[in-house]
């Protein structure tokens, strides 16, 4: 379950961060590090809403509350 | 043997951190004056200072109701703070632009240059094979060039700026940018421009004598109330703004995707950028209120909470809209009152404290150098 819901979040990333280069991607990466800022961080977060079926609350939109990959699937994983 | 500018700080700590104060200095033109600056002046602490200005912001509308205008207010201009000078612009001649840019590098400077972005390849947007002409002053943006030897050039910009397919780092410092010169000819070749800067040091020595007519304006801008300007538009300030866009929402007649004749992009980048500006201000409020001790003032740590609560309170409305955009659900209606009504019940909270506490805080920023 666990191992599905970071493939379809490694999708998403894929998608909505340009040039992220996959192999040095893991769920320790930070999200700053990997060029995610505030505006890409909604784009992903909205893709997420659409594929998880899910809502962020609008507090939890900000890319300075989640450090890592890790934390976005942890959050998903709550919901 | 390497300039000095290749191994300052700059975006980054020595210790490989980010600096974080740097990421609220505002554009890429302020942010690269602090670069430059910090290093000429006695006390960066004092510099910090420069970059809290006015949290409060202004709406313009027409006699019909259109929006001319949505920005921050400025109590001082940041220019005011550096005299500029080696301020050249050249049109379609890469060679004549790289004549003037490689004798200012010779003389130790550190240049301010613009060009056609989008033909230089280390940038975000840059587009290969482009075909467009005559582009000036693309995003108006700025990066710095720092030194240059043989056919290389060393420059300096953010890192959300890079395009990380052609960025190349300087092997000693992971902030600065290297390539070899010919990557700029394209962009040169179409327009190019620079100016140095050095710091006006009888203005800085004003910092902290300004301290006080900058929290006062502050709060006399929050509290404005409306006016006409010469246009005949009506000028909404501080509060009053911030009412008057729960009164767009109540129209529903305006898009998050468009634009403000006055501006080249839509309300939503633009309202974002004007809610950024203000939280970044605060921040660097923060950042001197958190250094002192906790009974400094009796009313400090609830006013360092009213400041992150007022941030807090503008990044989320931000951020809703900004996903409105994202999710192309564009007008700007009912659903986002809710949150301007919490950045007034937030704004009201801060000013009231500032108001306050005017004198023990402006104590504490002049003393802190």
């Amino acid at each position: 379950m666990l191992f599905d819901t970071e493939k379809r979040l490694m999708e998403i990333l894929k998608e909505q961060v340009e040039d992220i280069d996959e192999s040095e991607v893991t769920m320790d990466s930070k999200l700053t590090d990997i060029g995610i800022n505030s505006l890409s961080f909604i784009k992903i977060a909205v893709a997420i809403e659409k594929e998880f079926n899910m809502q962020f609350e609008v507090e939890n939109l900000s890319v300075e509350n989640f450090e890592t990959l890790k934390n976005i699937l942890e959050y998903i994983e709550k919901k | 043997m390497p300039k000095g500018s290749l191994e300052l700080d700059y975006f980054f700590n020595s210790d490989g951190t980010q600096n974080e104060l740097v990421k609220h200095l505002g554009n890429c033109m302020t942010k690269n004056m602090y670069f430059i600056l910090k290093d000429q002046v006695d006390s960066v602490e004092t510099l910090y200072k420069i970059y809290i200005d006015d949290f409060t912001f202004h709406i313009s509308r027409d006699l019909i109701g259109k929006i001319t205008s949505i920005d921050n207010n400025d109590i001082i201009n940041l220019q005011n703070y550096v005299n500029i000078s080696n301020l050249y612009s050249i049109k379609n001649d890469a060679a004549k632009a790289f004549e003037v840019l490689e004798s200012l590098l010779d003389k130790d400077e550190i240049v301010f240059v613009n060009t056609f972005m989008r033909k230089v390849p280390y940038y975000r947007t840059y587009i290969e094979d482009i075909v467009e002409q005559n582009n000036t002053m693309v995003d108006r943006h700025y990066f710095l060039a720092l030194w240059h030897e043989n056919d290389v050039l060393y420059y300096l910009d953010n890192i959300i700026n890079h395009n990380k397919k052609h960025f190349v780092p300087y092997n000693k410092n992971m902030d600065i940018g290297v390539a070899k010169k010919a990557e700029f000819i394209n962009a040169f070749n179409d327009q190019f421009s620079c100016f140095t800067i050095k710091p006006n040091i009888d203005e800085l020595k004003e910092i902290n004598k300004r301290m006080s007519l900058i929290l006062k304006r502050n709060i006399e801008n929050y509290n404005k109330e409306v006016v006409e300007n010469t246009k005949g538009d009506r000028v909404f300030c501080g509060r009053n703004a911030i009412k008057e866009l729960i009164n767009i929402c109540k129209e529903e007649r305006f898009y998050l995707n468009e634009y403000v004749s006055t501006y080249v992009t839509d309300l939503s980048s633009r309202i974002s950028v004007v809610f950024s500006r203000s939280c970044d201000r605060k921040r660097v409020l923060i950042y001197f209120l958190t250094k002192l001790s906790s009974t400094a003032f009796p009313d400090i740590l609830k006013m360092i909470d009213a400041v992150k609560v007022s941030i807090d309170k503008m990044e989320n409305a931000r951020n809703i809209m900004l996903k409105g955009n994202i999710m192309q659900d564009y007008l700007i209606g009912t659903k986002y009152i809710e949150y301007f009504e919490e950045i007034i019940l937030a704004e009201d909270g801060l000013y009231k404290l500032l108001e306050e506490n005017i004198d023990q805080i402006t104590d504490a920023l002049v003393k802190d150098n």
